[in-house]
């Protein structure tokens, strides 16, 4: 409610602002509209917007580290109101939770979760806290970050960022580098960069000069020491490359900047506070302290391009150079001349934090869909006219810039030349200056002794002069005392020391006159000194403008380059998307052609198979053929088995009657005309003639058994050719169809690696989208996200937000007037904010130590480990936040009777969208038969959602 | 003028590939000193024959001369003899009796020479092989064989780091490689964090939650895929895969394996740090001859029970400034 009344606020205020504003809107459009017009011309696919709820979350997540609550995202999903959004991006700034959460995006960027050793970690979120909520300008925070030196505990926690890096110069060289230009300029440190042309040697050892006289100090103030930030008088490096040998020297620079102009101060100027024990030492001039000012001043471009740079890839997931500490001529932004007009906007807009990221937060570069676009063809026609022109005009650019990166390293070349010219001089300066320091040294000696013989003298004067009056009394004395002699012996000694003293005051006067001329002669070595050191100044002078100049050149040749080198990259980028997505129709038509080959294939091994499958009856009954025939065959070899048998038999029965009627005859003619004898003998003369008959037919029969035989074998013998004719054509239809199915494999194949082509190409393409901004990028949550994402969605926030609004109508209720006083409101609010974090802030760090990547890396980086989601699952905390508690979601389902309005809940209130329509059933298939255990049912969708990749991701 | 260093030219990047014994189409990769584990074919061979290292890290508390190299009959060499081992001309400390008897399998450096007398900035140079600068970390030698060696699929994590004491957590010892290569701690060679399921939820619930995640993110996936979905949605496989293997780091398991000879690395190593080696106390500031004791029985120990799987095994026993490492067998 507080914030819709905020909203309406804003809304009149806004609207108030633009009426008085609108001439000058009109004369110049705004930076979010330059920015999409300037993408325009980057992109080749036209730009789409992504949904309402795509964009409530992602700008909820993105500008106040958590997503909005179901409700809130019920009621701007229906709001009907076209400018919504604009509305939503305004409401979130003015909420508490958007200081919060840039604080912690700062915090990340600036300390990338180094230890807190000197200052405590509640001390320097706050300060960035309130830096955020004052809205201080960049420039301003970092001009505090660097000058800060931990002395005064109302600017201390500032002091954090050089305090907690041991104020290392090479640790704090690279940060400084990284984190305010851009630069990562650590290979740079022994010799130049040996993959980037621009990063030199000399630019790490200037920005080094910087920041190298810088040291921590213990202070002893009573029983506590604290360290602070001291500074020491500055003085030239000296370094050279380990490869190549060669002296150099520098002053200090900045990236992108010639040397700062150093006053020439002599030694004993050189301090405002001299370094003693216990004592902070404070140079006449700060080194740290000019950083801190040329850095910011609106004047160098390496600094405000990579604030730029940094704010945009905060909100994009990406920088337009990325990665964001990698600024060199080889690695282009990818839209120059906006990073350009980005960082030009943001020095106009005085360095304004909140009002730049609202900027990035309105144009429809941010507001793309995480949906890519799709591959169309008349993309393709367009995209294959432009290949020719581009490769052309790339042609002519690479010529340029292959022109400028030579001018470039002569233009280094001639820089190094000047110096070198200036090297000799350089050190009769340190050793003029080396004889002003001793000279200045012996005066002081001399002076010293000088002190000491005139205090002599005095001394030996005084007791001189002690003595004579107090011989002029003593010998008053005796005046008195004429007789007394000791009184006269003593006069006399009396008398003779002080005679004896008053004559060692000449040679002492004479050791004071002999000092004061040692004096003299220092003050001349000294005022010659200095002379010869005035001489060597002005010597060098002129030799130092050279190298000034010839360092200008050196500049302005690297600008030119950079400059050279991104149209190319930028046009190369753009011929390079031009010709995959001119590819497309190509692959598409090639794997149009696999697949018709494919097919065809396909045809063929199926007309193969039934022409195969069609002979099988064929084979089959010739085999059974074949069996028949044998079978056949078998039989009548029998049946001749028999015959033959028969036959022989028959044959011995012939064998035998005749024998029988050998012998009969035999006997009958022992006995002739023996009746019976001869009756015998007729009978078997008949029997064999019988038998002979029968031996006759027994031998038909065998003949035709025999004839039946070679018949059946030659029905075998044909059987079995007709068998093998058909085994060869059944043969060689399965060859038919073992060819058909490789070369269906085959031809699957060429059409799978065209599709594996066609799916690589689109893999580039995806990535081109993402990072030409034609689509969005995906961004993991940080651990601070995450921590805050789930306390939102699980209600835990919303749980202690109530007992904080409870706590303080008790403690502090508002009075009638407070209650409609939109300022009071306003801080309520942030109190609100400040006491639930207070509360739940405990477990931010359970996240980081899970999902936090290590101290000193980059925290932009993505990992998934598993212990990350043995956290998630086994984990005590997230499995009792998913439980069912106060009016959290996991509540307001298992009360909701209506399955399908409890998906919706889970949905709005987890992803800050609707359900599909199949995620709607599937969540009420889920529920639906579970109504036993509905509560469990209910936690395993919410910790489910709650652990998809949707959620872990800002998209 | 630019120089042309020698590290970058081609002649040196071939010597390099062509002495680690891949075949590589010259140019491409950039070569800093490990990319040349990024070539596919290298990180897929050693990752296919599942190489292993293991350290024994034992900063400070042990001298050389009571070791690996005895000084006998000098002024500084100490009360102990020295020994020979199964390795003629080598000897070493008489309290190192059985690791004297496995000298063949072992590659003793003795040249190890540094000008660091800081402990810390000792051990930082023998894990990392630098030497410790402000401005750039390293990481140590067992993220790096996370990196090289881990099949990408594997459900243990590619590097262990077994403390005494201690309740888990990950390492911070990876830099540039990522913490995905940190190392997990095991406090007292306890199984990871977290590996058990709740007692609040049942195992048919936890089942039922996992394929609703699944399907969400299917869905997701289909709208878009990127290496960062994948690696987020593939660790709650891991994670699930690690719980079923969760008894590798079962100490009653493993010496049942050890003695029916199934025994993994991993096991060896973790019985032998829990109830040999290095369970009761820290190594550090014991006596000599404790400290020797242990050592002897780590090595016959670990080479005893390791017959099969120490094949493809590197074990480094650093004891700074004298290290000395087993191969393989």
């Amino acid at each position: 409610m507080i914030m819709r009344v905020d909203m309406r606020c804003r809304i009149v205020l806004l609207l108030g602002i633009l009426t008085q504003l609108s001439p000058l809107a009109a004369q110049e459009a705004s930076l979010h509209d330059r920015i999409d017009q300037q993408l325009a011309l980057v992109q080749l696919v036209p730009s789409a917007v992504c949904s309402d709820a795509e964009f409530l979350r992602r700008v909820s997540l993105d500008l106040t580290g958590m997503p909005p609550t179901a409700d809130a995202a019920r009621a701007f999903l229906d709001d009907p109101n076209p400018d919504k959004r604009t509305v939503l991006v305004d409401a979130l700034f003015a909420s508490p939770q958007y200081a919060r959460h840039q604080a912690s995006m700062l915090d990340l960027m600036l300390m990338e979760r180094r230890a807190n050793t000197h200052v405590p970690a509640d001390a320097w979120q706050a300060w960035l806290l309130a830096s955020v909520r004052a809205n201080k300008p960049w420039n301003v925070l970092v001009r505090e970050l660097l000058t800060a030196d931990g002395v005064d505990a109302a600017t201390r926690p500032a002091a954090r960022f050089l305090l907690d890096r041991g104020v290392e110069p090479h640790l704090l060289t690279r940060d400084i580098g990284r984190i305010f230009f851009g630069r990562d300029l650590q290979c740079a440190q022994c010799h130049d960069h040996p993959l980037v042309d621009d990063y030199l040697q000399a630019d790490y050892h200037g920005l080094l000069a910087c920041i190298s006289p810088s040291r921590p100090q213990a202070i002893k103030e009573g029983e506590t020491t604290q360290t602070v930030v001291a500074e020491k008088a500055g003085s030239e490096l000296a370094f050279e490359s380990v490869f190549l040998k060669n002296p150099h020297r520098t002053g200090p620079r900045l990236p992108a900047a010639v040397a700062f102009d150093e006053p020439v101060l002599l030694p004993g100027e050189d301090y405002k506070v001299a370094p003693a024990d216990n004592v902070k030492e404070v140079p006449t001039f700060s080194r740290r302290q000019r950083l801190a000012e040329l850095a910011t001043d609106g004047g160098n471009q390496a600094f405000n391009e990579n604030i730029v740079n940094r704010l945009w890839a905060q909100m994009f997931g990406r920088g337009l150079v990325h990665p964001v500490d990698w600024h060199h001529a080889d690695n282009p932004a990818i839209d120059p001349e906006l990073l350009k007009i980005l960082a030009n906007a943001f020095v106009q807009m005085n360095f304004d934090m909140k009002a730049f990221l609202r900027e990035l937060a309105l144009s429809k570069a941010y507001q793309r869909p995480f949906d890519l676009p799709q591959e169309e063809a008349s993309l393709s026609t367009a995209a294959s006219a432009t290949v020719g022109p581009l490769e052309k005009e790339l042609v002519d650019l690479r010529a340029i810039a292959s022109q400028s990166s030579d001018a470039f390293s002569s233009a280094t070349d001639a820089w190094y030349a000047a110096e070198a010219v200036a090297l000799p001089v350089a050190a009769e300066v340190d050793a003029a200056k080396a004889a002003v320091a001793e000279a200045a040294k012996k005066l002081n000696e001399a002076n010293a002794a000088l002190q000491v013989a005139q205090t002599n003298v005095q001394t030996k004067q005084q007791l001189a002069a002690t003595l004579a009056t107090a011989v002029d009394a003593a010998q008053k004395a005796a005046a008195l005392l004429p007789e007394d002699a000791s009184v006269a012996d003593a006069v006399a000694k009396l008398l003779a020391k002080s005679q004896a003293v008053a004559a060692e005051v000449p040679p002492l006067v004479k050791a004071a006159e002999d000092a004061t001329a040692v004096v003299t002669a220092s003050t001349t070595t000294l005022a010659t000194a200095k002379e010869t050191f005035n001489t060597t100044i002005a010597k060098h002078a002129p030799l130092k403008q050279a190298i000034i100049a010839a360092e200008q050149a050196m500049l302005v040749a690297r600008q030119q380059m950079t400059a050279d080198k991104g149209a190319v990259a930028a046009i190369d980028r753009r011929l390079e998307t031009a010709k995959l997505v001119s590819n497309i129709p190509t692959f598409d038509q090639q794997i149009l052609e696999a697949d018709g080959v494919a097919q065809q294939a396909e045809q063929q091994s199926v007309a193969s198979q039934a022409s195969l499958d069609e002979y099988a009856p064929v084979f089959a009954a010739a085999q059974s053929n074949v069996a028949a025939a044998k079978q056949a065959l078998q039989q009548a070899e029998a049946k001749r088995m028999t015959a033959v048998a028969e036959h022989e038999k028959q044959k011995m029965q012939v064998v035998l009657i005749s024998e029988t009627s050998a012998a009969a005859k035999r006997s009958l003619d022992a006995i002739p005309g023996d009746a019976v004898l001869t009756e015998v003998l007729a009978k078997l003369q008949q029997r064999s003639a019988d038998a002979e008959t029968i031996v006759g037919q027994g031998q038909a029969a065998v003949d035709t058994a025999s004839q039946a035989m070679t018949a059946a074998s030659d029905a075998v013998v044909q059987a079995e050719n007709a068998l093998a004719e058909a085994a060869t054509q059944l043969q060689q239809r399965q060859q038919a169809v073992e060819k058909a199915k490789a070369d269906l494999a085959t031809a699957q194949a060429v059409a799978n690696q065209k599709r594996q082509q066609r799916s690589d190409l689109t893999t580039q393409l995806n990535a081109r989208w993402v990072n030409d901004f034609t689509a969005s990028s995906i961004k993991p949550l940080t651990p601070e996200q995450m921590c805050w994402s789930v306390f939102r969605v699980t209600g835990v926030y919303q749980n202690y937000w109530n007992a904080e609004v409870a706590e303080l109508e008790k403690t502090a209720p508002p009075t009638d007037a407070q209650k409609s006083d939109p300022a009071f409101q306003a801080t309520r609010q942030t109190d609100l904010e400040q006491r639930v974090y207070d509360k739940l802030k405990g477990n931010v760090g359970l996240f980081v130590s899970f999902y936090g990547a290590a101290a000193g890396q980059p925290q932009s980086d993505f990992f998934a480990t598993a212990d990350q989601a043995l956290f998630a699952a086994n984990g005590g905390p997230i499995n009792s936040w998913v439980g069912p508690s106060g009016d959290n979601v996991t509540q307001r389902m298992i009360q909701q009777t209506d399955l399908g309005l409890a998906a919706d809940d889970l949905y709005l209130g987890v992803l800050s969208r609707l359900p599909s329509a199949e995620e709607r059933r599937e969540v009420i298939d889920h529920l639906t038969p579970r109504t036993e255990d509905k509560a469990v049912a209910v936690k395993e969708l919410v910790w489910a959602v709650l652990n998809s990749s949707e959620f872990r991701f800002n998209h | 003028m630019r120089a042309t260093y020698a590290c970058r030219s081609a002649e040196h990047r071939l010597a390099r590939r062509q002495f680690l014994g891949t075949v590589s189409v010259a140019g491409g990769l950039a070569a800093s000193g490990l990319d040349v584990f990024s070539t596919t074919s290298v990180a897929q061979q050693l990752q296919s024959q599942q190489k292993r290292i293991v350290v024994f890290n034992m900063h400070g508390g042990l001298s050389q001369l009571e070791s690996w190299d005895p000084k006998p009959g000098t002024d500084t060499g100490g009360p102990f003899r020295a020994i020979p081992t199964s390795v003629p001309g080598i000897h070493v400390s008489e309290l190192l009796p059985q690791t004297a008897k496995q000298m063949h399998h072992l590659c003793l450096v003795r040249g190890v020479n540094t000008a660091e007398d800081d402990h810390g900035k000792g051990i930082y140079m023998m894990l990392t092989g630098r030497r410790q600068t402000p401005a750039a970390d390293y990481p140590q030698i067992g993220a790096v064989a996370a990196k090289t060696l881990t099949p990408e699929e594997s459900a243990l994590p590619g590097h262990i780091l077994i403390t005494p004491g201690g309740s888990g957590g990950r390492g911070n010892d990876s830099a540039y490689l990522g913490p995905k290569y940190s190392s997990i701690y095991l406090g007292n060679g306890n199984p990871p964090q977290n590996t058990t399921l709740p007692d609040s939820i049942t195992a048919a619930s936890d089942t039922a939650r996992h394929e609703v995640r699944r399907r969400i993110n299917d869905r997701f996936l289909n709208r878009r895929r990127t290496a960062v979905t994948e690696a987020f949605t593939y660790s709650y496989e891991q994670a699930l895969q690690l719980m079923r293997q969760r008894d590798v780091f079962d100490v009653a398991k493993n010496l049942k394996r050890i003695m029916i000879g199934t025994a993994s690395m991993t096991s060896v190593v973790i019985v032998c740090w829990r109830d040999v080696c290095w369970n009761k106390e820290s190594p550090s500031f014991s006596s000599p001859i404790r400290t020797t004791t242990r050592i002897t029985r780590t090595s016959t120990f670990i080479l005893n029970n390791l017959a099969s799987s120490i094949s493809h095994s590197l074990v480094l026993l650093k004891i700074w400034p004298r290290e000395a490492c087993w191969k393989a067998r």
